[in-house]
C-alpha cells in the first residue's frame, strides 16, 4: 500500500470538516447562564440535603442519646460534617476561577486543577477532614455501645469496620495525591527547555 | 470593544474550530453540544476581562481548551479507557479497518477517536496543530516550552503519517 499521505493532508482533511455554524445570540447566552446557574444550585442543594439529613440524624441522637459519650460523639459528627461541606465548597470555588480566563495558559490551568485535586487528598485539607470526622464517629459508636450493652457485640464490629475504613482511607488518599503529583511534575517538565 | 461585540467576532472567526474542538473532546452528541455551549459561554464571560495583552486567537483557544480540559478531568472516571500520552500511543491498536481505503467521514472518525485517547494537554497540542497554529502559537496558548512543542509536533507528524496513510487523494479532496 502506498504511503502517500503527508501530515499536511491530514491537516487539510481536518479543517475541511463540515461546520454546523453553531452560534449563540446574546439571548442564548443569558439562557445558558441561567441553566448553568440552576444546575450548580441543584447540585449544591443535593449535597447540602444529604449533609442536612445527617446533621438532623446526629442532632436527634444529641438529644435522644443515652449517655454523655454518645452525645459528645453526635456533636463532633455535626461539626465534622459541617466542616466537610465548607471544605468541598471552598475546593469547588478554587477550581472554577482559572478556566474562565484567557490569561491562563492551558498548562497552568491543568496544573491548578490537578493541584486542587491533589490537595484534597493530602496535607492540611485531608488531615483536618480526618481529624474532624474520625474521632466523632468512633466516640459516637463507643457511646452507643456504652449506652446499649445488650447490643455491644454488633456495635463493636461496626466500630471495627469504621476503624478499618479510617485506616484504609489514609494510604488510599496519599496514593491518589502522589498520582496527581506525578502528573503535575510531568507538566512542569514540559515548561522546561531541553 | 464590548463583551458582546468581541464574542460575536470570536464566534464568527473561530466558531468552526470550536465545533471541531468540542467534537474531539466529547464523542456523545448531546454532551458535545453541552460542552460547546459551555465553551461559548466561558468565552463570552472571559471577554469581560480581555485587555488585549494577547491576540484574540490565543485568548479564545486558551479559554476553550481550559474548559474542555476541565470537562475531561471531571468526567474521566466514567471513561473506560485510560488517557495516554503521544509516547504511549504506539502501544494502542490502530483500528480494525486500517488496511482498507477510507471514506472522508470514516477517516475523520478515526482521527477524532485517536485524539480522544490522548491526555488533555497532548490533545490540545494536536488540535492546535491540526488547526494550523504554528509552534510559537501552540507554546503561547498551552504554556509548554517551544522546544517541547517542537518535539511533540515532530512526534505528531510521525504518528499521523503512520496511522492515516490510507487516505487516498480522491477522498482527501472529495468533499
Amino acid at each position: 500500500m502506498a504511503n502517500d499521505t503527508q501530515p499536511d493532508d491530514v491537516v487539510t482533511l481536518w479543517q475541511a470538516q463540515g461546520s454546523e455554524g453553531f452560534r449563540m445570540s446574546t439571548e442564548d447566552i443569558r439562557k445558558r447562564l441561567e441553566t448553568v446557574n440552576r444546575k450548580v444550585r441543584r447540585r449544591n442543594f443535593d449535597g447540602y440535603l444529604v449533609c442536612a439529613v445527617l446533621i438532623v440524624f446526629f442532632t436527634g441522637w444529641m438529644f435522644a442519646g443515652m449517655g454523655s459519650l454518645q452525645k459528645v460523639g453526635a456533636v463532633l459528627m455535626i461539626i465534622g460534617i459541617s466542616y466537610l461541606v465548607w471544605q468541598l465548597r471552598q475546593s469547588r470555588f478554587r477550581g472554577a476561577a482559572t478556566s474562565q480566563s484567557g490569561d491562563t495558559a492551558s498548562l497552568d490551568h491543568l496544573r491548578t486543577e490537578l493541584a486542587r485535586q491533589r490537595d484534597f487528598h493530602r496535607g492540611p485539607t485531608f488531615w483536618s477532614r480526618m481529624i474532624a470526622l474520625a474521632p466523632g464517629s468512633l466516640i459516637f459508636f463507643a457511646g452507643f455501645a456504652q449506652a446499649h450493652p445488650e447490643i455491644a457485640v454488633p456495635i463493636r464490629f461496626e466500630t471495627l469496620a469504621c476503624v478499618v475504613f479510617i485506616i484504609a482511607a489514609i494510604p488510599l488518599n496519599l496514593w491518589m495525591a502522589r498520582r496527581y503529583q506525578r502528573q503535575i511534575d510531568e507538566l512542569s517538565h514540559l515548561q522546561e527547555e531541553h | 470593544m464590548s463583551q458582546d461585540v468581541l464574542y460575536q467576532e470570536a464566534a464568527g472567526v473561530y466558531g468552526a474550530a470550536l465545533e471541531r474542538l468540542a467534537g474531539s473532546y466529547e464523542a456523545d452528541r448531546d454532551k458535545r453540544l453541552d460542552l460547546l455551549q459551555d465553551i461559548h459561554l466561558a468565552i463570552w464571560r472571559s471577554f469581560e476581562a480581555f485587555a488585549g495583552h494577547c491576540s484574540l486567537r490565543t485568548w479564545v483557544y486558551r479559554v476553550a481548551h481550559n474548559v474542555a480540559a476541565t470537562h475531561v478531568i471531571r468526567h474521566r472516571r466514567a471513561r473506560s479507557r485510560p488517557l495516554v500520552s503521544l509516547d504511549e500511543v504506539d502501544d494502542l491498536p490502530a483500528g480494525s479497518d486500517s488496511e482498507g481505503a477510507f471514506g472522508l467521514q470514516q477517516s475523520l472518525g478515526r482521527l477524532r477517536e485517536f485524539i480522544q485517547q490522548l491526555n488533555p494537554l497532548e490533545r490540545q497540542v494536536i488540535l492546535l496543530y491540526l488547526e494550523g497554529t504554528d509552534a510559537a502559537g501552540i507554546a503561547e496558548i498551552t504554556g509548554i516550552s517551544p522546544g517541547n512543542v517542537a518535539t511533540k509536533i515532530h512526534r505528531i507528524k510521525k504518528i499521523l503519517a503512520g496511522r492515516f496513510n490510507t487516505i487516498s487523494k480522491g477522498e482527501r479532496h472529495g468533499q
